[in-house]
């Protein structure tokens, strides 16, 4: 028997303090007596032999003498060498992609996985580290490398599957990090195998251990594409796009229902051939209506997955931007905002700008001119004054654009290259700006940003000191600066894929964001921060978006997204994984085992501290 | 003043009446008693005259002198004896202590054999022992019981300001006490204490010294005889204040009852060679069966 801390012995030295804590005076309760007559004697007599006669016949004294110094053993971390299989380091990956959910096996893959990544972790050799890895969009790592098998198995006990598709290779990768050194990691892999495996992974995963749960032959319908346009013919109206997929091996009949707001409103019955698809319209939707669904419904009644057998669309229905010209006079501004599509200008003055309530619109356009205090909606400023919340210092003549960023949806389609200008001012960029038109000498002539909640763009030069409404870009540049600076409602886009982010983009005076799912959790986000980033779109359906103002007591335009899983890969749930499986080469040899002895100790340490206890208590 | 019926009530003072005193030597007395003397023979003979005195026997009253002088003289006889008892009652602190309080017993115990001699004509002396100079007596016949009940009765505890007799802030130790104890007279030592003192031995020299009879009644509560204390204490002397630290385990309770019944012999054992009764009492038997049961049995009385 060895010790693995030897110096915890020197605790030793406190074996005399116990002795020395018998011959200390106690604190004693005062007990009147008719005489201490008798007691006085006695006394004489306990005096003359209370130290020795303690020492020699207390079995407290004994029990306490005992107790600690089995304490100081146990500190001491006594261990035995043994012979045993050599600790690994386990990484535990349980697939918890959307084709997981399915129930060929009872009660789903998921829970096979989860129960046999549980007897995985039971069989591991003692002292192994284990670590648990959901894999879903994003891994998510359990436990961490710990020994603690209890902990590991109710983390995985506590794991649920999501609702998107997995990211593997991300998982591989993390679980190649976190398996320390390769000759004892190994890697355990409890999936459906229903995805095909990333051509760019490593070659040093080393050991990898698929186990595989769920039917081979298993197949599924799925709605994998919705999409949701303004009719043509009537744009106050909307038409749905739907594809439905047969991701088995044998022709399937089944039923397209199509919903709007949660009523049916149609059904459609197709064939889809075996790994075919079906492509469906539907037309004429309810003027006014929010969402759509498309739900495929199998006539034999099998169906793999359930959870991609609907896909959502939210109707979308842009209200006209709200805009304000501020200018002293710019036909040109005024022309080519009167024309575009979704626009309601509003004019006023310069000198009469306080005189309005600016807050309300969408859109300010300040031509020449900026206030004190600017508004809460976005801005086009063109032409900023030297003082101001945007600054500029001195002027340059005759600027030449030198480099534009083409590539950025505000200079989509805008050929700006001729652009002339007589004379423009040097703006001091800020710093949530970013130049879009630049001279060769890096001088801005045009920069955007978001600046906390609202957009802005920049133009530091004088329209009519330049060519530029005259040239054909102007229109079109005009039509890409209203559709950035208009707000799109909070959400920034309609449907997203399960699992990947949805940006949430709250008016100005929102206080707080409030995201509910279609399991009706609900989220809620502090505002003023700019745009918020939601991840928590693992559960396909409608989430709803609230904007809470005035501490709660209103809220202005709810918002809806969808999110879909939309993705024929994940929607096929066959199992088509090969090649990743690679047990050896693992050095599974036994090794010479420390076995430390402490909880033996410390079973005999408890019992002899409570009968200590009991005793003492007894003896009075 | 409490009501004198709480330490004897009337069916135990109907059996009392049956019993004696019983003194083992040969007594004089100055008064007419009941007694048989042990030194006169058995016949009755005149002896002499003397003044009547509250209590005498009206039976014995010479009514022809009271016609001729109009004044009452009773006959005495010299076959007849007059015993006199002196009740002695420890009242120091120590006695008032106990569950219950041995001082209490000890009245009741003074007042029941204070009746016995009463009833039996024996003149009768109670002295408190507390460092008053305060007794009762002589008092003999029955009807002297009421005030012999209430005396007893209020008989107190020593205080913790009583002026000592000896030392200068000590309080008075059982020989001390018995300062208070002044009669000459000889007759039966009844002696009800704890004797709880460093200096008992010295005070039943003391009584010994006497001549007479004398009989101890040793009275001592459960809680002395059989300790429930435990635990780490400091045990507070209730006479002296003194203080004794001591941890009570089952070795000191063990060690303290041995310390006890050696003393308990010790005392014994000097009562046997002064030819003193000894009689050791818990005060958790009951009176009654303390007299017709432990007293008659060892013939204190009859």
């Amino acid at each position: 028997m060895n010790l693995i801390a030897p110096l915890a012995l020197t605790l030793g030295a406190t074996l005399p303090i116990v002795v020395i804590f018998y011959l200390l005076k106690v604190r004693r309760h005062d007990e009147e007596v008719s005489s201490t007559f008798l007691w006085n004697d006695l006394i004489r007599d306990l005096a003359a032999h209370e130290p020795l006669q303690r020492l020699k016949t207390s079995l407290l004294l004994l029990l306490q003498l005992l107790a600690l110094a089995l304490i100081t053993f146990t500190v001491a971390r006594p261990f035995s060498e043994q012979i045993g299989k050599k600790p690994v380091q386990a990484i535990l990956l349980v697939d918890g992609s959307a084709s997981m959910q399915a129930q060929d096996v009872q009660p789903s893959r998921f829970a096979r996985a989860v129960e046999a990544a549980r007897s995985t972790l039971a069989a591991l050799p003692e002292n192994s580290l284990a670590t648990a890895i959901l894999v879903a969009a994003h891994p998510q790592v359990l436990v961490a490398a710990t020994s603690d098998r209890r902990q590991v198995d109710r983390a995985l006990a506590d794991a649920r599957p999501s609702g998107a598709a997995a990211d593997m290779r991300e998982a591989l990768l993390l679980a190649r990090s976190l398996g320390g050194d390769a000759n004892a990691r190994r890697i355990y892999l409890f999936t459906d195998g229903a995805f095909t495996l990333p051509t760019d992974l490593p070659d040093d995963l080393g050991s990898v251990s698929v186990v595989p749960v769920g039917q081979p032959d298993t197949g599924n319908l799925a709605v994998t594409t919705i999409s949701a346009r303004p009719d043509p013919q009537d744009n106050r109206r909307q038409q749905l796009f739907a594809r439905a997929e047969n991701l088995s091996d044998t022709a399937a009949h089944a039923v397209l229902t199509m919903s709007v707001d949660g009523q049916a409103v149609e059904d459609r019955a197709i064939d889809v051939a075996p790994n075919g698809q079906s492509e469906q319209i539907f037309e004429q939707l309810p003027a006014g209506a929010q969402w759509a669904s498309v739900t495929i419904s199998d006539t034999n009644g099998d169906n793999g997955l359930t959870l991609d057998d609907t896909a959502y669309a939210v109707l979308v229905q842009h209200k006209p931007a709200q805009v304000l010209l501020v200018s002293a006079g710019n036909q040109f501004l005024e022309k080519v905002l009167t024309l575009l599509p979704n626009v309601d200008l509003y004019r006023i003055a310069s000198q009469r700008y306080l005189a309005v309530e600016a807050d309300r619109f969408d859109i300010i356009v300040f031509d020449n001119y900026l206030p004190p205090l600017l508004p809460r909606g976005n801005l086009l400023v063109v032409n900023p004054p030297d003082r101001g919340p945007y600054r500029t210092t001195g002027s340059i003549s005759r600027p030449r654009v030198a480099t534009w960023d083409h590539e950025d949806p505000i200079l989509a389609f805008a050929d700006i290259r001729d652009m002339n200008v007589n004379r423009a001012s040097r703006l001091d960029v800020p710093r949530w700006a970013k130049p879009l038109i630049s001279t060769a000498d890096g001088v801005p002539l045009m920069v955007a940003g978001q600046d906390g909640d609202r957009r802005v763009v920049i133009l530091p030069f004088d329209l009519q000191q330049s060519n530029l409404p005259l040239m054909a870009a102007f229109p079109i540049l005009m039509d890409n600066l209203v559709n950035y600076l208009s707000p799109s409602g909070v959400v920034q886009s309609s449907a997203v894929q399960t699992g990947a982010p949805e940006t949430l983009s709250p008016l100005p005076q929102v206080d707080r964001v409030r995201v509910a799912t279609p399991d009706q959790q609900v989220t809620e986000f502090r505002a003023g921060q700019g745009p918020i980033t939601y991840a928590a779109t693992d559960v396909p359906g409608l989430y709803r978006v609230q904007q809470i103002v005035q501490g709660g007591q209103q809220t202005v335009d709810d918002d809806l997204f969808a999110a879909n899983l939309a993705n024929s890969s994940a929607s096929d749930i066959r199992p088509r994984l090969a090649g990743l499986d690679n047990p050896g080469p693992l050095d599974a040899g036994l090794t010479i085992l420390q076995k430390e002895l402490w909880a033996i100790l410390a079973a005999i340490v408890l019992p002899l501290l409570l009968f200590e206890w009991f005793w003492f208590h007894r003896r009075v | 003043m409490s009501n004198p019926q709480t330490l004897l009530d009337g069916a135990l003072a109907r059996k009392l009446e049956r019993l004696t005193l019983v003194s083992r030597k040969r007594l004089v007395g100055q008064g007419q008693g009941d007694r048989r003397s042990l030194r006169k023979g058995s016949s009755l003979e005149f002896a002499d005259y003397r003044h009547y005195v509250e209590g005498d026997d009206p039976a014995r009253v010479d009514w022809n002198i009271y016609s001729r002088t109009d004044t009452l003289f009773v006959r005495i006889y010299e076959e007849e004896e007059v015993l006199n008892v002196h009740m002695l009652v420890d009242a120091s602190r120590s006695m008032d202590w106990g569950e219950p309080s041995k001082l209490h017993y000890a009245r009741r115990l003074a007042a029941t054999l204070g009746y016995i001699a009463l009833n039996a004509s024996n003149r009768l002396f109670v002295w408190p022992l507390s460092g008053s100079a305060v007794s009762y007596g002589p008092a003999w016949g029955r009807g002297r019981a009421g005030p012999m009940l209430s005396f007893t009765e209020d008989i107190k505890p020593a205080q913790p300001q009583t002026p000592v007799l000896a030392g200068l802030h000590a309080p008075p130790d059982l020989e001390q006490s018995l300062a208070s104890f002044t009669s000459r007279t000889a007759g039966l030592l009844v002696l009800v204490s704890d004797l709880l003192s460093p200096s008992w031995e010295k005070a039943l020299g003391r009584l010994v010294a006497r001549s007479g009879d004398m009989v101890v009644l040793h009275t001592l509560s459960p809680q002395e005889l059989r300790p429930t204390l435990g635990g780490d204490v400091r045990l507070i002397d209730r006479e002296s204040g003194a203080a004794v630290s001591v941890t009570l385990n089952n070795d000191a309770i063990r060690l303290y009852g041995q310390r006890l019944d050696e003393w308990r012999r010790t005392v014994e054992s000097f009562c046997a060679r002064h030819g003193v009764g000894y009689v050791p009492i818990d005060t958790a038997t009951p009176i009654e069966t303390l007299i017709f049961d432990v007293l008659r049995r060892r013939g204190i009385v009859q």
